[in-house]
């Protein structure tokens, strides 16, 4: 945090820490990683399982648009619906 | 060599009187034939048909699709937006030449605003006419490295495709094929398996799709491992899997008999 | 003496996590060890069955009977293996002659000379179902020591099997696969038409729609659906777009 005015962490921090809530996020759903990579391909998801594994790591910078398919394939699938 | 029995011709993948080993690269174009002809891949691809179908159409300009894919360097209508896309895909493969073959060969969009004023591709043209279609488009797709696919479309009116039908198809096959691309990457080899729902242990299915390569190719137990995983790694797919496919083409499990020729 | 064996079995358990090259191969050697738990003799078959994200699943045996009856129990989708891992709760049938559940998968049982049964639910995930199936060859097979015993072998089993599941992940379920190549023909189809509309790139239009999506409270299918029916882009529409 900057101490000297409002503004928020630089856009790489913001990925970074937008990185591990995803991580974190993820290993509390318990969702077998191959099921959430196959809805999220289904929502339009570009990058392969084992990119998204390390993503899921934090091992790996992925797009801005792809992290929030991501998320979205974790909420959809988390509600329940069964695809 | 003898001549094999048609349901193990797939597998034995040279002339004869070649060396068994050099199977090999054959052997990873099959399986990656395997993988392209899944039933999902053909519903994947018959969706495509059928949205460009939809939304191509206008009342009175009613679009036929299909999507033919080269196997076995031949070209084989794979799938279809309706019956009368599949009859036109499978006439024009029958000729072996025609705008969608060509666009197919070449790589490259090819329109035919009217077939009247068509020379090229006589044969076919004529047979097309006399089956209704007045303008076609063609569309290549780069399905998955060595696989190619066109989407064929079909008009029975002249000019029956606009500059903007031609943009909307080649983004729809764009897509679409980049799409197919990155999970042919990734997905099983296997179809669903139904009811019985037993996973066959690695060990027995590898051993059985091993005996089966000895048999087929006369050649060692290394020699046929070694094909089962030069396939695996090159195209990653778990060993099991490839091995799966094998056995199930042997078998003449119903699904995998339509792909191969008797 | 069973304190002795449970330290050797943890140690052997993992050992098999760190060497085995596969699932399958994991799971053969829990049945193996299990099977040695319960006494050298060979009068006692080991199997277990794993169901992983509703798919189909891997089973594992310590012998070749053992392999044979875990099929037919998958040709039935029942019995008491399958009982156990998808209720998780221990199935105990000290008599198959006297028992009148699953009688399809029992009277194929005794065919093959088993006698009495153990199915022991091992926890997993809750995506998964694992149970531990012991087939034996003379009634009353399983004392309560027994049965203790393999509760506490299936609960070793259960911290191990966690950690194999994660390490081979699961695969990918065809039905998924299928569900999700149906939805993503759709999203392609409308990616298409924004990314004309707009002049622009897929990820672009995935934006776009996601955005429509959040916005509408709507799944992207539905959204997708409805702009490739002609509805829903902002902008000159193309006429008669219509099926």
């Amino acid at each position: 945090m900057n101490p000297f005015g409002t503004e928020g962490p630089e856009p790489a921090d913001r990925a970074v820490e937008e990185r591990r809530g995803t991580a974190e996020r993820f290993r509390k759903t318990d969702l077998p990683l191959a099921r959430l990579w196959t809805y999220y391909y289904g929502l339009g998801g570009g990058i392969d399982e084992m990119s998204l594994d390390a993503y899921l790591h934090e091992a790996l910078d992925i797009p801005a648009g792809q992290v929030a398919l991501i998320a979205m394939a974790m909420t959809e699938l988390m509600e329940g619906e069964s695809l | 060599m003898t001549n094999p029995e048609p349901s193990l011709e797939s597998f034995s993948a040279l002339p004869q009187g070649a060396p068994a080993i050099q199977a090999s690269p054959d052997m990873e174009g099959r399986l990656q034939e395997l993988v392209l002809v899944s039933k999902d891949v053909i519903s994947f691809l018959t969706d495509l048909a059928v949205l460009a179908s939809a939304r191509l159409s206008t009342p009175g300009n009613r679009i036929h699709t299909g999507v033919t894919v080269i196997r076995r360097k031949r070209p084989e209508a794979l799938a279809s937006s309706d019956a009368a896309a599949r009859a036109l895909d499978e006439l024009q493969n029958g000729f072996g030449d025609g705008p969608c073959l060509t666009a197919l060969r070449n790589g490259t969009t090819l329109l035919v605003p009217d077939l009247t004023d068509e020379r090229r591709w006589a044969p076919y043209v004529k047979a097309a006419q006399e089956n209704g279609v007045s303008s076609i488009l063609a569309v290549p797709m780069d399905l998955s490295g060595e696989a190619e696919g066109v989407m064929n479309l079909y008009s029975g009116c002249s000019s029956g495709f606009t500059a903007e039908d031609i943009s909307t198809a080649e983004a729809f096959a764009s897509q679409a094929a980049s799409s197919l691309r990155l999970v042919l990457r990734i997905a099983q080899l296997s179809e669903a398996r139904n009811d019985l729902a037993i996973a066959m242990q690695s060990r027995t299915v590898i051993d059985m799709a091993i005996g089966a390569i000895m048999a087929e190719n006369r050649c060692t137990r290394d020699a046929a491992f070694k094909i089962l995983t030069k396939a695996s790694s090159a195209r990653n797919i778990k060993l099991r899997e490839v091995a799966a496919a094998v056995i199930s083409s042997i078998s003449g499990e119903k699904q995998i008999d339509t792909y191969f020729d008797e | 003496m069973a304190q002795d064996s449970s330290l050797t079995t943890s140690d052997q358990m993992q050992d098999l996590l760190l060497e085995s090259p596969g699932f399958p191969e994991f799971l053969l050697g829990l049945a193996t060890i299990s099977a040695s738990l319960l006494g050298s003799d060979g009068s006692v078959t080991c199997t277990i069955t794993v169901e992983r994200d509703g798919g189909p699943a891997t089973v594992a045996s310590s012998s070749e009977e053992g392999r044979r009856l875990d099929e037919t129990q998958y040709a039935f989708d029942d019995g008491p293996c399958l009982t156990a891992a998808r209720q998780q709760r221990l199935v105990l049938i000290p008599d198959l002659k006297s028992d009148h559940r699953w009688s399809d998968y029992l009277e194929a049982a005794l065919k093959e000379g088993v006698r009495s049964v153990l199915a022991v639910p091992i926890p997993t995930d809750p995506f998964s179902h694992a149970g531990l199936n012991c087939y034996a060859n003379r009634m009353g097979a399983f004392s309560e020591e027994t049965v203790a015993l393999l509760g506490e072998h299936a609960a070793a089993m259960s911290r191990v099997l966690r950690i194999a599941l994660r390490l081979h992940g699961a695969e990918i379920h065809p039905d998924h696969l299928r569900a999700a190549l149906k939805s993503r023909a759709v999203v392609d189809a409308a990616v298409s038409l924004i990314m004309l509309q707009q002049h622009g790139g897929r990820e672009g239009a995935l934006e776009v729609l996601q955005l429509a999506a959040k916005s509408g409270n709507r799944r992207m299918q539905e959204v997708a659906t409805d702009i490739v029916r002609g509805a829903g882009l902002p902008g000159p529409r193309r006429d008669g777009g219509q099926e």
